[in-house]
């Protein structure tokens, strides 16, 4: 959304969007200096700040919410207890996905071998589940709807159920960044702030900058020779024009997902993945970090009264506190917003 | 100046000239160069 608002205004940075297919990927041009900033999975970028050789903070959240387990349709699996004995695919070894599922075998009373976790790409993992690859897994949204529209996936649990207020990717940014270019962090984060309150709070009676009903001229910039962030969205009559239908059409275009995907996404239920409370909370990092740490994550540098780790030096704060940035909306007309019902 | 290189001066300002327009086209037009940019990676998953 960030991204979509700046390359539609005159001035400001321009802040250009990287789709990656892994976090592998991502976390090399991160720690290579070609990539100042990120959405990296929590306790991945703890890891990053701890053992990484460039130093990095996590500056803000992205959303809450927006994972769930995800079984096959017609399963025998109705409760994590009779996931014993079975394969689970989770994101990446660094998650807090992992971590979920680290928490649910204590509660049910798991021992170690009782679950056999597979690392395996979140794109894939609708795939592997028809394909019997596993018998379950654990992502983050718009993965788990996939199964379930295309299906034969069932949501077994939602993070809102089990873990409320899940924290799955952050935002970070090289400490390089944030020395040289601090205002630079800022607009960032008071852009993703803003878009969040506007996704969830509205007001639902305006149109984001770039998007359209029908009805409404406007020149053709929808072409596939427009570089993405640049384009004109004509919004189909009846797909609605709230802000969290607005973003599933924006958002369309840069997880090159069909927009009705993110609609159920953003709708089904609406509680499903938030986009507010998003500053950085202690208490938070405070139990992924004492998971992390029991799981080994910090192995290779491991936390000690000698050599401490904690909020501050993984988190910066600072940037959450500025004001509130404005976004480009516009009024939507009563005729508007009749023809696109 | 003898006619061939009078044609040769004309043949190198009419060639500084298409590269001096098309760098003013690329870098005055088609990329805003007064703004600050930065790029923010993502994967396609929340």
């Amino acid at each position: 959304m960030t991204s979509w608002v700046s390359e539609h205004s005159d001035s400001g940075t321009l802040f250009e969007s990287k789709r990656y297919t892994n976090f592998p990927s991502m976390v090399e041009d991160l720690q290579a200096g070609n990539l100042h900033a990120g959405f990296v999975l929590a306790p991945l970028a703890m890891v990053l700040a701890r053992e990484g050789t460039k130093p990095v903070k996590i500056v803000h959240l992205g959303h809450r919410d927006g994972t769930c387990i995800v079984v096959g349709k017609d399963s025998p699996y109705h409760t994590f207890a009779d996931l014993r004995g079975k394969r689970v695919a989770i994101p990446h070894r660094y998650s807090n996905q992992r971590i979920l599922i680290e928490r649910m075998k204590e509660q049910a009373g798991f021992g170690d071998g009782d679950i056999t976790l597979i690392d395996f790409p979140p794109p894939e993992m609708p795939a592997g589940l028809k394909a019997g690859q596993f018998e379950a897994y654990i992502v983050g949204e718009p993965h788990a709807a996939r199964a379930e529209l295309g299906d034969f996936g069932r949501i077994l649990y939602y993070t809102k159920d089990v873990w409320p207020n899940f924290i799955s990717c952050v935002l970070v940014v090289t400490q390089e960044l944030i020395d040289t270019q601090p205002e630079l962090v800022q607009e960032l984060v008071s852009g993703i702030t803003a878009s969040g309150e506007w996704m969830d709070r509205g007001p639902s009676d305006r149109l984001m900058t770039g998007l359209y009903v029908p009805g409404e001229a406007h020149a053709s910039l929808t072409g596939s020779e427009t570089p993405l962030a640049q384009r004109l969205i004509d919004i189909p009559a009846g797909f609605g024009t709230s802000p969290r239908m607005q973003a599933a059409q924006i958002g369309g275009l840069f997880y090159g997902q069909p927009p009705e995907l993110l609609k159920y996404v953003l709708s089904k239920p609406p509680d499903r993945v938030k986009y507010t409370s998003l500053d950085l909370n202690r208490e938070d990092f405070a139990e992924i970090q004492r998971y992390a740490e029991r799981l080994g994550f910090f192995s290779k540098r491991p936390v000690t009264e000698a050599d401490p780790f904690g909020f501050d030096d993984y988190c910066d704060g600072r940037f959450e506190k500025a004001t509130h940035r404005s976004l480009p909306l516009r009024p939507l007309s009563a005729e508007a917003l009749e023809a696109s019902k | 100046m003898k006619l061939s290189t009078r044609i040769l001066c004309a043949f190198a300002l009419f060639l500084g000239g298409v590269t001096l327009l098309h760098g003013g086209l690329n870098h005055g037009w088609f990329q805003d160069r007064t703004r600050a940019r930065l790029t923010v990676a993502h994967l396609p998953v929340t």
